[in-house]
């Protein structure tokens, strides 16, 4: 069982990915509407799997995922992606995402991807 | 559907919210004739936002108009709009929110979102191809091949490591397969190449060029071919491997090193790599700046208003136990000096805990105004006037319930002033007004009730065509000479006056003012107007700031107690027999202060043994409904309480032919369960 953080901007997508994961074992032990909150709540809540949305206010999903994996480069962050982001997607992996998934998901996708890094 | 149905109210909830900001910053790009920089990030991440979402939810419609606007803010951002031509990017914008707010109302009504998108979609793409032609080439083309030199320089030395020189290390091939339809292959690998990097002292891989269009497809095909060079055990190499997400087969194998299928890059060295990398990076910086200047709006989670009832209900409900639990402590010969000042602490806290139950249920009057903001701008872009809009005091706040039923009363009134009272350019600069129509929406509140006006600078109602129509139409109580402006402006809300078109050539209105009339009454409101000819008109709504606490009168038949709204009264009398007339049909009516009301016996309406029949005996009520007074009968009136208005019980309200005039219940605190009155169903 893996502790996940929801970062998103859209409480429709935290909702449904909490929705989507309370079928698996694992346990979402924090949310963030921004990057910035997230980077916050990751150093209080120090979860296993982080779900990153990239176009957020106020600091957006690539900063926090730079500044998470300054705090904890083993830090294990998923990007949550929409077709036509390749290059932000691409700046994420090469910054230390450990994968990342393409909005519209299904369940079983993103109950995998965590399945994998947890 | 992959998704719970309860996240459809989630979506349709927060679509709008982004809709309405998007609105917001619309209108004010358009005062302005062109968006900011920050204006048009924020409007392309609304925009990716309800892409996402809508995609998420199976909306395929609104997720491709969305993505088409999301490219054209996307172009904006990067390229601007060259010929400086706003207006046909707010229009396709616009139409584009009424568009998705429109499948959102379907949505709302639980009917499919079914619209097409195909026409809006296909404006949106005519500007972003506007946009595109009118960039200057020369621009355009050197930013997109300084782009491509970028991408070249970062897939050619970022991830070629530095073989050490006489070093002998085993050769690998590693090939490996993504889920189908996990999309974005090309950028997949790269994180594959990324995470093993690290293990590896050299490495090359097929298709070369991970940032070419084709890649990714290329990769679906043939799978991602990666040739290493590493000291590490093989295992290493694996266990990164096992971590990539969607990762369907791969298989890694030792190849020897003058294996002729091992590129000739991987023996070329490269330093390039660190400098490539730096440079990504100051690009990244740049979208962080941009991203910064994003203004943090969400600060509220939304509730559904079903939860609020109850919870609302539930208090009411604490109220009244509390004031039972008070009201009947048999203590004996106790001492119960320690209970009392409990009692008191109860009782302000729950005071305080109804407080702060009603006011979670206020709202801003913003949305409601915004929609009126939309209506003036489509009505006056299709009439051809040009009317400014004024609002203040979007901000205050009333009862949910009240924004809802307000709603069509005011799209009514305004309409109307758009259409009738606002005149056309010609006109008015005839009449020496400025060109621009001003039409004003304002709300305050006042004590318990929230006052809203709307007036226009427009021609004002005509007196004389409104008494010559009231006359035809023999609405006229009195003569003409005695009525005042007020009594002939409000002739315009009887019923009777008129829908037809007739009087709209003379004064423009009465459409259906009655139904205004009729709504905002229902909700104990009233409306009042003013007009100068040829100034304009002023109409004025008061409406209860919420429609759950009710200022009632209480009165009983029988050993049943009622509650008739106060505004409702106009007074109480003691009746005397003498007054009463009995028509040949056997119908009651009763004389006040020189009229005839008919007389309406409750115990006989609502058929209830006890109660007295005695005129002498029982009490008389003068009410105002709607369309016309009357005195109601019955036994004693009770006094005035202020009480929280419950609807009905289900099982109850499933026989509501038989409940006319009966429009919730209250409980009260000595536990008695009261009938609201509905005195429109009486």
């Amino acid at each position: 069982m893996a502790k996940i953080m929801i970062v998103d901007d859209a409480a429709f997508m935290r909702i449904t990915i909490k929705n989507m994961l309370k079928k698996s074992s694992h346990e979402v032990v924090g949310e963030a509407e921004t990057g910035k909150v997230a980077v916050e709540r990751y150093k209080l809540l120090n979860p296993d799997i982080v779900t990153m949305d990239i176009t957020m206010p106020e600091m957006d999903g690539i900063t926090a995922l730079k500044e998470i994996i300054k705090m904890d480069p083993s830090a294990k962050v998923i990007m949550v992606s929409a077709m036509g982001q390749e290059a932000m997607v691409r700046e994420a992996v090469i910054n230390g995402a450990k994968g990342f998934i393409v909005k519209p998901f299904k369940e079983e996708g993103i109950i995998s991807a965590i399945d994998k890094l947890a | 559907m992959n998704i719970d149905e309860s996240m459809l109210d989630v979506y349709i909830y927060e679509t709008q919210q982004l809709l309405e900001a998007l609105e917001n910053t619309l209108f004010e790009g358009e005062s302005e004739k062109a968006l900011g920089s920050d204006h048009i990030n924020e409007i392309f991440r609304i925009m990716h936002t309800i892409k996402g979402a809508s995609s998420m939810m199976e909306f395929e419609q609104l997720a491709k108009l969305a993505h088409a606007l999301e490219d054209m803010f996307s172009h904006i951002r990067e390229k601007g709009v060259p010929d400086g031509d706003w207006q046909g990017i707010f229009d396709v914008t616009f139409s584009a929110v009424s568009f998705f707010n429109g499948e959102l109302a379907k949505l709302q009504d639980k009917s499919s979102a079914d619209g097409d998108a195909t026409d809006i979609l296909n404006m949106v793409k005519a500007q972003l191809e506007r946009l595109k032609k009118g960039s200057p080439a020369a621009v355009s083309g050197e930013s997109e091949s300084s782009a491509q030199e970028n991408m070249e320089k970062l897939s050619d030395g970022a991830y070629m490591s530095v073989l050490l020189p006489g070093a002998e290390e085993p050769y690998y091939k590693l090939k490996l397969f993504f889920e189908e339809g996990c999309q974005m292959e090309s950028i997949r690998a790269l994180g594959v190449m990324e995470s093993i990097k690290k293990a590896c002292s050299r490495i090359a891989y097929i298709p070369e060029n991970l940032d070419s269009d084709s890649a990714s497809a290329e990769i679906v095909k043939n799978g991602f071919c990666v040739y290493l060079q590493t000291c590490e055990n093989p295992d290493v190499i694996r266990e990164i491997i096992e971590t990539t997400l969607f990762l369907k087969t791969y298989s890694i194998l030792p190849i020897e090193g003058d294996d002729e299928e091992i590129p000739a890059s991987i023996r070329r060295a490269n330093n390039q790599g660190d400098e490539a990398r730096r440079g990504g990076n100051s690009e990244s910086g740049a979208a962080d700046n941009i991203s910064n200047e994003f203004i943090a709006k969400q600060n509220f989670i939304s509730v559904n208003v079903n939860k609020l009832d109850h919870l609302l209900n539930v208090v009411g409900e604490i109220v009244t136990a509390q004031s039972m639990v008070i009201n009947n402590a048999n203590f004996g010969d106790l001492d119960r000096s320690g209970f009392d000042a409990a009692a008191q602490q109860l009782h302000s806290l729950i005071n305080e805990l109804q407080d702060i139950v009603m006011s979670i249920r206020m709202m801003p009057m913003s949305t409601l105004f915004q929609k009126m903001r939309r209506l003036v701008r489509e009505m006056a872009k299709k009439l051809g006037k040009n009317i400014h809009l004024e609002i203040s005091g979007e901000e205050t706040e009333v009862d949910k319930n009240v924004i809802d039923y307000l709603s069509d009363p005011l799209l009514h009134i305004i309409r109307n002033s758009v259409d009738h009272g606002i005149e056309d350019e010609t006109v008015r600069a005839a009449a020496g007004k400025p060109a621009r129509g001003k039409i004003s929406l304002e709300a305050h509140t006042t004590g318990s009730d929230v006052i809203v006006t709307i007036s226009d600078d427009g021609r004002g109602l005509q007196k004389e065509a409104i008494l010559k129509k009231a006359q035809e139409k023999g609405l006229l109580t009195k003569p003409v000479e005695e009525m005042t402006d007020k009594e002939i402006f409000s002739l315009i809300f009887l019923p009777g006056f008129s829908t037809s078109s007739e009087v709209t050539e003379y004064s423009g209105r009465g459409v259906g003012m009655d139904v205004v009339r009729k709504n905002i009454n229902q909700i104990g409101g009233s409306i009042s107007l003013d007009s100068v000819e040829g100034k304009g008109t002023t109409h004025t709504i008061r409406i209860p700031l919420t429609l759950t606490i009710v200022d009632g009168m209480r009165f009983s038949v029988g050993k049943t107690s009622f509650i008739v709204p106060t505004v409702s009264v106009l007074s109480a009398v003691k009746p005397d027999p003498k007054d009463i007339i009995t028509d040949p049909e056997g119908n009651e009516m009763i004389m006040l202060q020189g009229e005839c009301y008919s007389l309406v016996r409750l115990k006989d309406f609502f058929n209830i043994e006890e109660g007295v029949t005695d005129i002498n005996e029982g009490m008389c009520m003068h009410i105002s409904s709607e369309d016309r007074d009357f005195c109601i009968f019955f036994d004693y009136l009770d006094g005035e309480y202020q009480v929280v208005v419950k609807p009905l019980p289900s099982y109850l309200q499933q026989c509501t032919s038989s409940l006319s005039g009966i429009g919730g219940c209250a409980i009260l605190g000595d536990g008695s369960i009261n009938l609201i009155l509905d005195v429109n169903g009486l």
